[in-house]
């Protein structure tokens, strides 16, 4: 393209900015690579520990491949692996899927409880665990079938009402509350005619489980993170703009509504496998964008790789935590992730002095 | 080389619009003025294309690339949490690639000093005041390097100092690179100062388009705005528009 020349001046790289802007993109780097460091810690943790506690230094050969113990190895690569590692995918899932659901719906309370996304896929593994002895397939699959199918059947709802009104951010909004209450009737309807035993089952589900992990589920879920990420990759910085307002990320030349679409999808796509395989996670794709959000702002090239992040940290953190509050029982995830997150949340609300970033 | 042609504008069944005819040139200042609610607003997005409008419009950018608009819009408030380089950036998004390039970072430096806030470079966007503000987005739609200029209300919220200094970088960059550029302006002073011809927006249609002193006369000011005008000569030779009450 030729130009005249370039209107902002002929000026050579000014100093200043281009040094101030390095600095910022440094400082970036530096908490992205404690948070993996971080997260490596943690999965070491959380492999380690377990009915078994395993000396950490074991843990470490045999995921490098230099184990001695078989036993050992046994249970790191069948059991504790899989489980750990499923716990940093979902968490990095509802953490990224999270953030960009607060940016697409300008709205910071977003997550994928919201958008009725979970509540869909809860309605749809109950159904299974109620109508269960009629299906021809086996629940183990079912389930997490059924609650895929629902949580995209209600994302598309959500997304259908809201772009008969613009798709704006505030009708969609107001379409996934009314999705989520309506998903969360179906679903108490449900645990009403249930039998007691089913009933059980569903609440179990519900709260969410990391041990119905397998090597299988890991490989879907990291499969759909890989084919997301070159899509958000591509709109990283449309999402950026779109913090700007609607308006003005018009005036950039960003179609709002097919971003807003492709966002949806990717984020559809990515919480229905996790909640689908784990069980409704609350919580993460709340606090996981926060805690990125006031570390590194809202460009969305630091705050989505570092919501991913901090979701895998979290709910690492909550593995383990959920093996080792109370010995010898394991507490569902779901409640360790929200009584844990919880406090953490507000401590980082009121702590926080920069109301910025 | 901007044209339009029975452009009309209506948001549902209220018309903001009608039937405007308008030329702007190359290297040429436009300024609309008109009283609020008049529809100067609603022309500029329907010029850039960002509502629908009726009518036709022909943009034609110098060599004939396509057309590169630099809009930016009335409204100042932000509350993304966002750095100034990273918003001043986002007028280059088209260009940008996850990582950012040497280009774009001169872009945005440039266009930072030009308009004297470089040492804001680093503040979180949402910690500025208003004016500050409107001077980072100006420097978001220069960075973008565009053809065409649309600017909505530049200057409401700068002090005197910086109102003459942005409408100065204004007509400097509009003549230097032959921009085609419209601005919306409520200080008719302003307007008869920079301005190579103003348009007068009076209930969405076009009162009037023409050099400064022929369009800001005291009947077209009468209709409208209103008021009753004084029209003067300043020491440098700028014509002045006092204006004396308002008429019912
Ligand atoms: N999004 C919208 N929906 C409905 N009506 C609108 C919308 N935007 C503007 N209008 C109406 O269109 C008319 C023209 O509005 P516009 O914003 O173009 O005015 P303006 O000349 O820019 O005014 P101001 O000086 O106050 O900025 C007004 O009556 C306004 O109420
Ligand atoms: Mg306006």
């Amino acid at each position: 393209m030729s130009k005249v020349q370039s209107i902002s001046g002929a000026a050579p790289v000014t100093g200043a900015v281009g040094a101030a802007y390095r600095h910022h993109a440094r400082t970036r780097l530096i908490v992205g690579l404690a948070a993996t460091a971080a997260v490596a810690l943690s999965l070491l943790v959380d492999i380690a520990t377990g009915p078994a506690l395993l000396p950490l230094a074991a843990v470490a050969r045999s995921a490098l491949g230099l184990a001695a113990d078989r036993t050992v190895d046994a249970i790191i690569w069948s059991i504790r692996l899989p489980a750990a590692l499923m716990a940093l995918a979902v968490g990095a899932s509802l953490g990224l899927t999270g953030a960009m659901m607060q940016t697409i719906l300008n709205n910071p309370l977003a997550s994928s409880y919201t958008l009725g996304i979970s509540a869909g896929a809860g309605f749809g593994a109950a159904l299974v665990i109620v109508i269960g002895p009629l299906l021809p397939i086996s629940e183990a699959t079912a389930i997490p079938l059924s609650a895929f199918f629902f949580a995209g059947l209600a994302s598309a709802c959500v997304y259908a009402i809201g772009s008969l009104r613009g798709a704006t951010p505030e009708i969609l909004v107001l379409a996934g509350i009314a999705l989520l209450f309506l998903f969360q009737a179906l679903l108490a309807l449900l645990q009403f005619i249930a039998s007691p035993e089913a009933l059980q089952q569903i609440v179990f589900w519900l709260f969410g489980s990391l041990q119905k992990a397998s090597w299988s589920k890991l490989y879907l879920l990291l499969l759909t993170i890989l084919l997301c990420l070159p899509m958000i990759a591509a709109d990283v910085w449309r999402l950026t703009a779109l913090k700007l307002g609607d308006e003005r990320a018009i005036g950039l030349c960003v179609n709002v509504r097919a971003l807003r679409l492709r966002a949806f999808v990717v984020i559809s796509a990515l919480t229905g496998i996790a909640v689908a395989f784990v069980g409704t996670i609350g919580f993460i794709g709340l606090v996981a964008p926060h805690m990125a959000r006031m570390l590194v702002g809202e460009d969305q090239r630091g705050l989505l790789p570092l919501s991913a992040l901090f979701g895998a940290l979290v709910l690492s953190l909550a593995s383990i935590a959920s093996k080792t509050l109370v010995p010898g029982a394991l507490i569902p995830i779901g409640i360790v992730t929200a009584l844990i997150g919880v406090p953490f949340l507000v401590w980082l609300i009121i702590g926080s002095r920069r109301s910025f970033w | 080389m901007l044209k339009a042609e029975g452009l009309g504008v209506r948001y549902g069944r209220l018309i903001a619009l009608s039937d405007v005819d308008l030329i702007a040139r190359p290297g040429e200042i436009l300024a609309v003025i008109g009283a609020n609610g008049s529809g100067k607003s609603s022309l500029l997005k329907a010029l850039a294309g960002f509502v629908p409008s009726s009518g036709s419009i022909t943009l034609e950018a110098l060599n004939g690339t396509a057309p590169h608009i630099g809009y930016m819009p009335q409204d100042i408030g932000a509350r993304a949490a966002l750095s100034v380089v990273e918003t001043v950036l986002l007028g280059r998004l088209k260009q940008l690639h996850y990582r950012v390039g040497e280009a774009d970072l001169a872009a945005a430096g440039s266009a930072l000093e030009r308009l004297g806030i470089a040492h804001l470079a680093t503040r979180p966007l949402g910690a500025l005041s208003g004016g500050q503000r409107q001077l980072v987005f100006l420097a978001q739609v220069m960075a973008g390097d565009p053809r065409f200029l649309f600017l909505d209300e530049p200057v409401s919220a700068l002090d005197i100092r910086n109102q003459l200094q942005v409408m100065e970088t204004v007509r400097s960059l509009t003549r230097e690179h032959r921009l085609t550029t419209l601005t919306i302006l409520h200080d008719l002073n302003l307007a008869a100062r920079f301005a190579d011809r103003i348009a007068i927006l009076k209930e969405g249609r076009l009162l009037a388009c023409a050099a400064p002193r022929e369009a800001l006369s005291q009947k077209n000011l009468e209709q409208a705005f209103s008021i009753e005008a004084a029209l003067g000569e300043g020491v440098e030779g700028h014509m002045l528009i006092e204006a004396l009450r308002p008429v019912s």
